[in-house]
């Protein structure tokens, strides 16, 4: 039999972000890896956006939340909803890519992560003494098949680049795909409403990644370039890290790893990867 | 059976000082209590696998630097920054290898059976530098070395004698008139197959204060350290290009 039935594939059947939208003018057009495969992506004159294997054959595109999105297998879904992109009053950023030497999973998972703020980010996002993860709520919702971690506080010497002076600060996390987080915080100019601070990973190899960090935020002080620059500084912290861990890809059996409370989300988000089968970038026994 | 290898000179790690090492395909963090004592621990936080080496010394406790977990000398689990209150279970631990300070050098083993194949000398520090031949061959040219033994040495000059101190460890005793000097040289296996030589020198009882060797005398086998590595990595090298490394030296 020469015909192969294409299996179902959760790192293949996904929506991953590939480039920024506005980077790509009309008649321009730029090669990427995506889960192993090549690909080429390319702005006709008319504005329409094609993605193509090396093979010709066409994938499938949106243009959403400032980046180019695409597949190189079925998603037999449409691209997750981020509401407040189109909330009236906010900015919208496009950090650019961070390459990184990790799995595309433990990237996401160090976004989900409050405890490392003192540690990794000394002084911006956390400072010793206050490093207590006081509990906080973690839950699938069912409808769109999400992990959500809700009523997390921890305390910030300087939550973002509008704040001045140490807060203790609201967060909640989404995780929509496998490869993207979304990070809802307090947003001290506009109490009540939440900062939104993603991250769309591009999976390379298992062990590689280019991370595409957005923003849809409630800022009037900060110049584009100053927000961008904040941004950037965090993640080239956090990059430090994740290309130390071992191993690197990250690891779905329990007894790997030892978590604790604060890791909740963590052990959430391992769990509901293994129960999709998302294990591009998983090691799923214990070496 | 793991062998004990020397993988820094002693007075490298300072008190509260963290260091990397690689046995064979193992992965391994060195480090020092500020009250000195040194400990060789599998370079992986038992908590998201951060590698150790990264982390800070805290008293007599390794801290990670992902999320400040806090391990003491027996490699127990004390502090969690996450939860200051709760008590970490005894069970949380990172993996402990052998380690060992002796003659001037740290050695480690990941089966911490037996002891380092070398006496326990006294030996003052002079530096550690990584040569691109195999350890077998770096240690058999230390097995032939000549070096400058004073200010005035000449090629040609002086007699040397070389002694095994133990199955890594070259001992060579330089007498040139009324000096005399003995180099003590310690051969580490690296993981890409190169060798890191760590040296050590001993003036002998006839030096005066043993307030460590001069300065100068330092770095004479410094540069030394230096012509023997250009020398073993650069096979067509002749004594006339080059102050001789080795008494027997390739002709010209
Ligand atoms: S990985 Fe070491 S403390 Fe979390
Ligand atoms: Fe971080």
């Amino acid at each position: 039999m020469s015909e192969t039935v294409e299996k179902k594939d959760p790192a293949r059947d996904e929506w991953y972000a590939v480039g920024i939208s506005a980077d790509l003018r009309p008649g321009e057009a730029r090669e990427t890896i995506l889960v192993g495969e090549p690909i080429d992506i390319r702005r006709e004159p008319g504005g329409a956006v094609i993605v193509s294997k090396s093979d010709g054959r066409a994938c499938p595109v949106r243009e959403r939340y400032g980046h180019v999105w695409t597949s190189i297998g079925a998603p037999d879904h449409d691209l997750f909803a981020i509401p407040e992109a189109d909330q009236e009053g906010r900015v919208l950023v496009d950090v650019g890519a961070v390459r990184v030497r990790c799995s595309p999973l433990r990237a996401v998972e160090n976004f989900l992560d409050i405890a490392h703020f003192p540690y990794v980010h000394t002084d911006i996002l956390g400072a010793e003494p206050q490093t207590e993860v006081v509990p906080y709520k973690v839950h699938v919702e069912e409808a769109g098949d999400e992990v959500w971690a809700t009523k997390v506080k921890f305390f910030q010497p300087q939550a973002a680049k509008s704040a001045e002076g140490g807060i203790v600060t609201d967060y909640k996390y989404r995780v929509p795909a496998p490869t993207t987080a979304i990070l809802y915080k307090t947003c001290p100019p506009r109490p009540g409403e939440w900062d939104v601070i993603t991250i769309f990973v591009q999976p390379i190899a298992e062990d590689l990644c280019d991370v595409w960090p957005w923003m849809a935020l409630f800022d009037e002080d900060n110049s584009l370039a100053e927000l961008i620059h904040f941004q950037q500084m965090i993640f080239l912290q956090d990059r430090s890290i994740l290309e130390n861990q071992v191993p690197k890809l990250l690891p779905l059996d329990p007894k790997m790893e030892i978590p604790t409370r604060a890791d909740m989300t963590s052990v959430a988000y391992r769990r509901w990867l293994k129960r999709r089968g998302m294990t591009y970038g998983a090691q799923t026994a214990a070496a | 059976m793991s062998k004990w290898v020397p993988v820094a000179l002693a007075d490298g790690l300072k008190p509260g000082g963290v260091m990397r090492a690689v046995v064979g395909d193992q992965d391994l963090v060195v480090w020092r209590t500020t009250a000195g004592a040194v400990n060789a621990w599998n370079n992986r936080c038992p908590h998201r696998g951060m590698r150790l080496s990264f982390g800070f010394v805290r008293g007599d406790r390794l801290a990670c630097l992902y999320h400040g977990w806090q391990f003491g000398a027996d490699s127990v689990c004390r502090y969690i920054p996450a939860h200051p209150d709760l008590e970490p279970p005894a069970t949380i631990t990172a993996t402990v290898y052998g380690a060992r300070e002796r003659g001037g050098l740290i050695w480690v083993s990941l089966s911490g059976e037996g002891e380092p194949d070398m006496p326990d000398i006294a030996v003052h520090p002079v530096r550690s530098l990584a040569v691109d031949v195999a350890p077998g061959d770096l240690l058999a040219a230390l097995r032939g070395a000549c070096f400058p033994v004073s200010e005035t040495w000449q090629a040609g000059s002086g007699t040397f004698s070389h002694e095994d101190l133990g199955e890594a460890v070259v001992a060579i005793d330089g007498v040139d008139g009324d000096a005399r000097c003995r180099l003590v040289a310690a051969v580490q296996p690296l993981p890409d197959g190169r060798a890191m030589l760590h040296l050590l020198v001993d003036e002998g009882p006839d030096d005066g204060p043993h307030d460590g060797p001069a300065a100068a005398l330092k770095l004479r086998l410094s540069d030394w350290a230096e012509r023997l590595r250009w020398f073993l990595e650069n096979p067509q090298a002749t004594s006339a290009s080059w102050t001789p490394v080795l008494v027997e030296e390739r002709a010209a």
